[in-house]
């Protein structure tokens, strides 16, 4: 067979480099000229050993010049003192990362109001979840697998609180997200997405229901495409409590499934994305009888009929509360589904400049708008679609407890 | 590294066709002047190995049935000369690829006391999986070994390259960027004819 291997690249031609991965510049250094609303929020709990300081040391200067939060480990490997939380994926290890440096965590947060929008809309620290992965292999359209081979790096962040009631109602949160494919599909966005109807959360046990749980924060957040699938007191129900065999996971797994785009001033979309960002152990439940309507999971491994069983097991019965290290249910099991990436800019430019949630992009900078980078590029023919993100990773650390 | 995959069914088939060529003799008198005045038609099946080169392409060859089907007329003694569709499938991780090929074909048979012939011809090539399709030029080179059987039937088989590398790659009828595809195609088949 090595002949026929021989005779078929008589006229198939020799392959030619088929990366063209497309590369943005890398952000320019930028003096520091203040703080961002971002910077310094976190003050350590009584379980973190961790001071303030060490924490805000991890910081950015992002492309405004004012400092933001960053990605950082659970631990710090300086003091070894912990944060008791985590941002998963630490995004050095990203091929992406030497283009775009480390993820200044609330810069879209920071130009809502100065965007026009009316409102502010500023969200916690613990919340921003890194992940990422190289070199992905991405199915093409509806049968180009069998001929093309695409892969594409990816690196992502959003704030994705699971643990307080925050997204019951409020469906505006931040995402980072850069894309670089071996066919040229690439882009940086930076927004401030809403995800699904303001006020209201999909049922994560039975899709088809809607729940209004109450009035968004801010009261104008626009809805959005997407939804945010969140588990209720319906669905530990059925799936755990009046369940033979009880499955927290399948009761309790969070979708926030974004819909994301930038849009020239016009309305025409240059980039759109839909990535679903799973949680499998989120903190929290909806529970619209109890106060606040947050169920805590980890209070149901007090029921003796849950004793021991499922991912209650490790507790052994011991009764723990919910932000306690030991609690199975701290928001650390998660992954993404990449799915679609359409880039439609083929006659550029690669810099934009938007509002906070994608829009009205122009060529160059107006008050309130931050930095978008698209790559040269029209992707319709191949309709990329990606795969899976950390669907194996757990970001446990020592110390790491919900709020996380 | 290209992947080539080949089931043992096709190893036989390989072997059996190697046998018939090794076996062969020439033979005198098979093909008499008779045929100048008549039609002639075969119908082949066979192995065929596809790759397709492109920007974005893996390059793996990939391998499958195919079947022929070729009708025609003698232009002379030595020169035949006629029409030929042809078939390849395969399945590539659940997606179904097939590849349909038309054109004129031309034979010629340097002695008539052989069954060796050349085969060239020019035509056209589709490529489909799903949604994924192009269309373009292919040129068509080989030879062949025709063997009586019978006083009524012949079996030949034959080596065949498709050469197509003019082709654009759309997904639903939109150009794929760096989707300009060469395929390259190596048949081999075993047909019968009439006599």
């Amino acid at each position: 067979m090595r002949r026929i291997a021989i005779a078929l690249a008589v006229v198939s031609t020799l392959a030619c480099d088929s990366d063209r991965t497309p590369t943005a510049p890398p952000p320019d250094s930028v003096p520091a000229v203040g703080f961002a609303t971002a910077h310094g929020i976190w003050t350590p709990g009584p379980q973190d050993t961790c001071p303030a300081a060490v924490h805000d040391s991890y910081s950015v200067v992002g492309p405004d010049g004012l400092v933001y939060p960053t990605w950082h480990p659970a631990v710090d490997p300086a003091t070894g003192c912990t944060f008791g939380h985590e941002h998963g994926r630490d995004p050095s290890g990203s091929d992406i990362y030497a283009q775009v440096g480390d993820i200044p965590f609330g810069y879209a947060n920071q130009y809502l109001e100065a965007s026009g929008f009316g409102a502010p809309r500023h969200e916690d620290h613990v919340g921003h979840k890194v992940e990422w992965e190289n070199d992905m292999p991405m199915r093409v359209g509806d049968g180009g697998s069998a001929l093309l081979s695409v892969t594409c790096d990816v690196l992502v962040k959003l704030h994705q609180g699971t643990h307080s009631a925050d997204a019951f109602t409020n469906n505006m949160h931040e995402v980072a997200y850069h894309v670089r494919c071996n066919d040229g599909t690439g882009f940086s966005a930076t927004l401030l997405t809403p995800i699904g109807d303001a006020g209201e959360l999909v049922v994560s046990c039975d899709r088809d229901r809607h729940i209004s749980a109450g009035t968004a924060n801010p009261a104008i957040s626009p809805d959005g495409g997407g939804k945010r699938v969140i588990p209720t007191m319906a669905c530990v129900e059925e799936r755990v409590l009046n369940a033979e065999r009880p499955r927290f996971d399948g009761a309790l797994r969070e979708s926030w499934e974004i819909s994301g785009r930038i849009r020239a001033e016009g309305g025409r979309t240059l980039v759109s994305f839909n990535p679903y960002f799973q949680v499998m152990d989120p903190s929290r439940f909806f529970d619209p009888a109890l106060t606040g309507k947050v169920g805590r999971p980890v209070d149901l491994c007090a029921l003796e009929q849950l004793q021991d069983r499922d991912r209650c097991a490790p507790l052994a019965g011991q009764t723990v509360s919910w932000d306690s290290p030991q609690s199975p249910f701290k928001g650390v099991r998660r992954f993404v589904d990449v799915n679609s990436n359409n880039v439609r800019n083929a006659d550029g430019p690669e810099v934009w400049w938007t509002d906070p949630l994608g829009q009205n992009a122009r060529t160059t900078p107006f008050p309130g708008s931050i930095r978008q980078w698209i790559a040269r590029h029209d992707n319709k023919g191949t309709d990329l679609r990606g795969a899976v993100m950390g669907k194996d990773r757990d970001y446990d650390g020592e110390g790491v407890h919900a709020p996380n | 590294m290209h992947r080539i995959y080949i089931a043992p069914m096709y190893v036989g088939f390989l072997a059996w066709l190697l046998a018939i060529l090794a076996l062969t003799t020439p033979v005198a008198g098979q093909l008499t002047e008779e045929r100048a005045d008549r039609f002639w038609w075969d119908a082949g099946l066979g192995f065929t190995s596809v790759q397709v080169t492109c920007r974005l392409c893996t390059g793996d060859i990939d391998s499958g049935p195919s079947i022929d089907l070729a009708v025609g007329t003698w232009a002379s003694p030595r020169v035949a000369v006629g029409v030929e569709l042809g078939g390849w499938t395969h399945l590539e991780s659940d997606v179904r690829e097939r590849v349909l090929r038309a054109g004129l074909s031309g034979r010629f048979t340097p002695s008539l006391e052989s069954g060796l012939h050349f085969i060239g011809g020019l035509g056209w090539m589709g490529y489909r999986a799903e949604d994924f399709h192009y269309s373009t030029v292919n040129v068509v080179v080989g030879a062949g070994w025709e063997l009586p059987v019978s006083s009524g039937w012949s079996v030949g088989n034959r080596l065949v390259f498709d050469a197509a590398p003019f082709g654009t790659l759309k997904n639903d009828g939109v150009s794929v960027p760096g989707g300009s595809v060469r395929t390259g195609a190596l048949r081999l088949s075993v047909y019968v004819a009439p006599r």
